[in-house]
């Protein structure tokens, strides 16, 4: 009902500017940006936590009325979890048992990356520009791991790919060219799911704006994965109290041990 | 009904988990066994993180051993002095184990190495167990006794030095090859995730001639304070005990225990011998199958975060 009515206001909008339709270039075009806003500031991981969707709302200002009209505006909304390292391992077969045997190690490799677009990547804009916004999942840049710009590893593509394929596999790494929904002429939304597994901790949100393969604007924003409740409290235990944590699952254990010797023990001779 | 691990940082069922916990302790009630060897492979393949397994496996064997030791120390089959030389070689044993666990999951073989121990070691036992109790049960039916203990018999263990006098099991032995089993065990508990009894009960048996009267409860005894000293252990270096599972098979495992002791009665000593040979095989060509054949994915990945974030 709602989105209806937008896009119906929007055509209509579209309509009346085509009869106005005026030449461009007589005066100074402010630039156009792009705004948005977050559905949620904090995402709570709880016990029965089975994924949850996060939606970007957002709109493009001073737009160009004949680019609106041709549909020239796209845009990609990104979500970039907590930076990781991490290890891509290789199994050989040896003595006829398949064990790790090469390995690689990537630096600064987001946990997640959830990408929303309101068309396919290549019809946005061209190769290079994605690339030098790190647009995509098979543009995430991954950098072996160097100390002193040393890096001590002969590079791999495969170990690279790998690391995308297993990420893409595991719904950590998505891509969805429908993502992004205009619901009026300069207003649009993203949806992007997260799954279960979704890494805790801060997540970065991108949108950008782009128009005839060039991009004009992007905006930054963030929001929390937390582990909420019980769950919190037994992960903040077990990683910062270690010894007090492990004392405790030994009580635990025996009083568990001790509870069944007496309800049980009794009958048994 | 599905629960997050907080530890394990996966969602899995519940009652899947408690049946295992039952299913574990039936087993272990019915053969007199701690049951570790069969949890913690079966936690493996319901996809719980090897290092996970293990270190939460020695948590629960923490519980199963108290409920044995508790109605052994009941009867007075415990020998105390025995068992607490083994401890302390247990957890020398585990210290050092724990070590190496560490070591193994930085270098990304640790899961080959937990498979390997496991097709090693109950491929062995299993076998042994199965040929013993077919020879048993062989001897019965031709008439002789069952009983193949050679009382007063002496090995080489026995020119040891360091003696000392284990009054209950009517020993007088040198502390080192006890100290030594009890390392050698305390390995494999932080390692492997067992209680160590299928090792541990043979090797008192057959290498110290301890009376198998005494050999459970005392296993049992010093296996309570070596897993517990593991789960702390594990707990403070890797992080990887989760009390929530663990609480689920503990519960699960001790209800199981009870009817499986009840079935264990009726049935006689060779034929449980026998079947918990079988049992013992068939996970272990389970776990080499694993590792012959190829896997799904050649690839795996392991993150750390990077701090700072």
């Amino acid at each position: 009902m709602m989105r209806g009515s937008l896009v119906s206001i929007g055509l209509a909008f579209v309509a009346a500017t085509l009869l106005t339709v005026r030449p461009a270039g007589s005066q100074t075009v402010p630039r156009e940006e792009i705004q948005m806003g977050i559905s949620l500031d904090t995402v709570e991981v709880n016990s029965d936590f089975s994924g949850s969707e996060i939606a970007v709302f957002g709109t493009i200002e001073n737009p160009d009325k004949l680019a609106q009209t041709l549909n020239e505006y796209s845009v990609v909304v990104a979500i970039t979890g907590p930076m990781e390292e991490v290890t891509v391992r290789r199994k050989e077969r040896l003595f006829g048992i398949w064990m790790n045997r090469q390995s690689r190690v990537y630096r600064n490799v987001p946990s997640f990356y959830a990408l929303a677009a309101n068309r396919d990547l290549a019809a946005i804009a061209p190769e290079p520009v994605l690339k030098e916004n790190a647009i995509g999942v098979d543009r995430i840049p991954l950098s072996l791991f160097s100390t002193g710009g040393v890096t001590f590893t002969q590079p791999a593509p495969e170990f690279a790919s790998s690391l995308r394929r297993v990420r893409r596999e595991k719904r950590l790494f998505t891509e969805d060219t429908s993502g992004v929904v205009f619901l009026g002429s300069t207003l649009f939304r993203a949806n992007l799911r997260l799954p279960s597994n979704v890494p805790i901790g801060k997540h970065s949100v991108t949108a950008y704006l782009f128009r005839n393969g060039e991009m004009l604007a992007s905006r930054e924003g963030s929001f929390k994965v937390e582990k909420a409740g019980f769950e919190k409290f037994m992960y903040t235990l077990a990683h910062t109290y270690g010894f007090w944590y492990g004392a405790l699952a030994v009580i635990a254990a025996l009083v568990t041990g001790w509870l069944a010797s007496v309800i049980f023990g009794g009958g048994r001779k | 009904m599905s629960i997050y691990l907080p530890i394990a940082e996966l969602s899995v069922n519940v009652f899947i988990l408690f049946g295992m916990g039952v299913a574990v302790g039936f087993l272990s009630g019915m053969f007199g066994v701690g049951g570790g060897f069969l949890m913690t492979p079966l936690l493996i393949f319901y996809n719980i993180p090897p290092a996970v397994a293990v270190a939460t496996g020695a948590n629960q064997i923490v519980a199963s051993s108290v409920s044995g030791a508790l109605a052994h120390f009941r009867c007075g089959t415990i020998d105390i002095k025995l068992g607490t030389v083994l401890l302390v070689g247990g957890i020398a044993g585990s210290g050092l184990g724990v070590m190496i666990f560490t070591i193994l999951r930085n270098a990304g073989q640790l899961d080959l190495m937990i498979a390997i121990l496991y097709v090693f070691f109950l491929g062995t036992i299993g076998s042994l167990m199965l040929v013993e109790s077919l020879r048993a049960r062989s001897r019965v039916k031709a008439g002789g006794g069952a009983d193949t203990r050679r009382p007063g018999q002496h090995n080489w263990v026995h020119g040891l030095p360091f003696k000392m006098r284990f009054r209950k099991s009517k020993l007088y032995l040198s502390a080192i090859p006890v100290f030594a089993i009890g390392f050698l065990v305390g390995i494999l508990v932080s390692v492997m995730g067992v209680g160590g009894g299928f090792i541990m009960v043979p090797a008192l048996i057959y290498l110290l001639h301890v009376p198998t009267s005494v050999v459970i409860g005392t296993s049992l005894y010093q296996i309570i304070f070596v897993t517990a000293f593991t789960t702390i252990l594990q707990s403070t270096t890797n992080h990887t005990v989760d009390m929530v599972l663990a609480l689920i098979l503990m519960v699960g495992g001790v209800i199981g225990a009870q009817f499986g002791a009840a079935v264990g009665q009726r049935l006689r000593g060779d034929q449980l011998r026998a079947l918990l040979g079988l049992l013992v095989l068939s996970v272990a060509l389970r776990l080499a199958f694993d590792l012959v054949v190829t896997p799904k994915d050649i690839f795996s990945l392991t993150a750390i975060l990077v701090s700072g974030n």
